[in-house]
């Protein structure tokens, strides 16, 4: 991976429907360049996931709600995601290792529908708990955008960073 | 509220086709829908314009941030610190989604982690932000997989 790839996908993390001429144009080089790197990129995995955003409330949903769920102990983690996964308004789901063996969240229409979501998920077999946070306004956005690079020291946000966060950048250098 | 906007099913399959891919082809879409690559284009414009959808998102592996492991972030804060946190979080390469929840705990966050170093660093880097009163990892496994269909079934 080299600097143009890095470009690229700066590009395409800003719109990733951008045309290919216009990110060859942008960076100096030409399309089928651009087309033959992000084509080599997607069967290397490199570039892993593409999708438009949808907001949620336009097509009828009031909000999200996070679920931390234990299960019980005999029970295997991967067949409860398997089930959450084929549960209506479930939009993610995914194995956890912590206080809590299975993380999803749901999109609901209304507190009815929200308590029917919850409802279900309790009667899947091997539940023994699930703890839900709603988030408001919450994920309007689905699914969520990504931070790929660290900020740029001179973008907007940094200069009115109080301080003490400030040193949480050396840790983000690290990660560089 | 806002006014729900009308989608219909062939909207529904034109989301479902750019869920999947961002870059998705609309001449397979058109072909699908028995529709011409013009009205298809047209429907999308239409989302646009309407605000259902909003952008694009692309989840790429670099170096820095290669794998499927998602780090769950719980945090109890100060109440009048919950902002700045948030603004402090989503400053973190690899967040995902950050915002403030009911419940148990007042912020929540989903941070793409690759290795226990980078956890570290989340760990640290939470430790130093004023205002965090308590916070809870969770380390998710899977791949972070999104289930558009089971929202857009009913929708229209």
């Amino acid at each position: 991976m080299d600097n143009l790839d890095r470009k690229i996908i700066q590009e395409l993390s800003e719109d990733a429907r951008k045309p290919f001429m216009a990110i060859a144009k942008k960076l100096g080089t030409s399309t089928q360049t651009v087309i033959r790197r992000y084509n080599e990129m997607k069967a290397n995995g490199t570039i892993g996931f593409s999708s438009i955003t949808i907001d949620l409330e336009k097509i009828g949903y009031q909000g999200t709600a996070h679920m931390l769920i234990n299960i019980k102990l005999e029970a295997d983690s991967a067949d409860i995601v398997e089930q959450l996964k084929k549960t209506q308004n479930v939009i993610i789901a995914t194995r956890a290792t912590g206080s809590y063996e299975v993380y999803a969240v749901t999109a609901f229409r209304d507190t009815n529908d929200l308590f029917e979501t919850v409802r279900k998920i309790k009667a899947l077999p091997n539940i023994r708990k699930v703890d839900v946070f709603f988030a408001v306004p919450g994920i309007k956005q689905f699914p969520p955008r990504v931070n790929q690079f660290c900020a740029s020291e001179d973008s907007e946000e940094t200069k009115d960073r109080p301080e003490r966060i400030k040193v949480s950048k050396s840790n983000m250098k690290q990660i560089e | 509220m806002n006014p729900q906007t009308k989608i219909d099913e062939i909207d529904i399959k034109i989301l479902e086709a750019l869920l999947r891919d961002a870059r998705c082809n609309f001449a397979e879409i058109a072909k699908n829908c028995n529709l011409s690559i013009t009205a298809i284009a047209q429907r999308y414009k239409r989302m646009k314009k309407a605000g259902v959808i909003t952008g694009t998102t692309l989840i790429a592996n670099l170096e820095n941030l290669r794998g499927d492991g998602t780090l769950v972030v719980d945090i109890i804060a100060e109440a009048d610190c919950e902002n700045a946190i948030i603004k402090a979080l989503k400053r973190l390469p690899g967040v995902l989604n950050c915002c403030s929840v009911i419940g148990k705990y007042d912020i929540h966050a989903a941070i793409r982690v690759s290795s226990l170093e980078q956890i570290d660093n989340v760990s640290h880097a939470l430790k130093k932000v004023r205002g965090v009163l308590r916070f809870e990892l969770t380390g998710c496994t899977d791949k972070l997989d999104f289930y558009p269909e089971n929202i857009l079934k009913t929708s229209g």
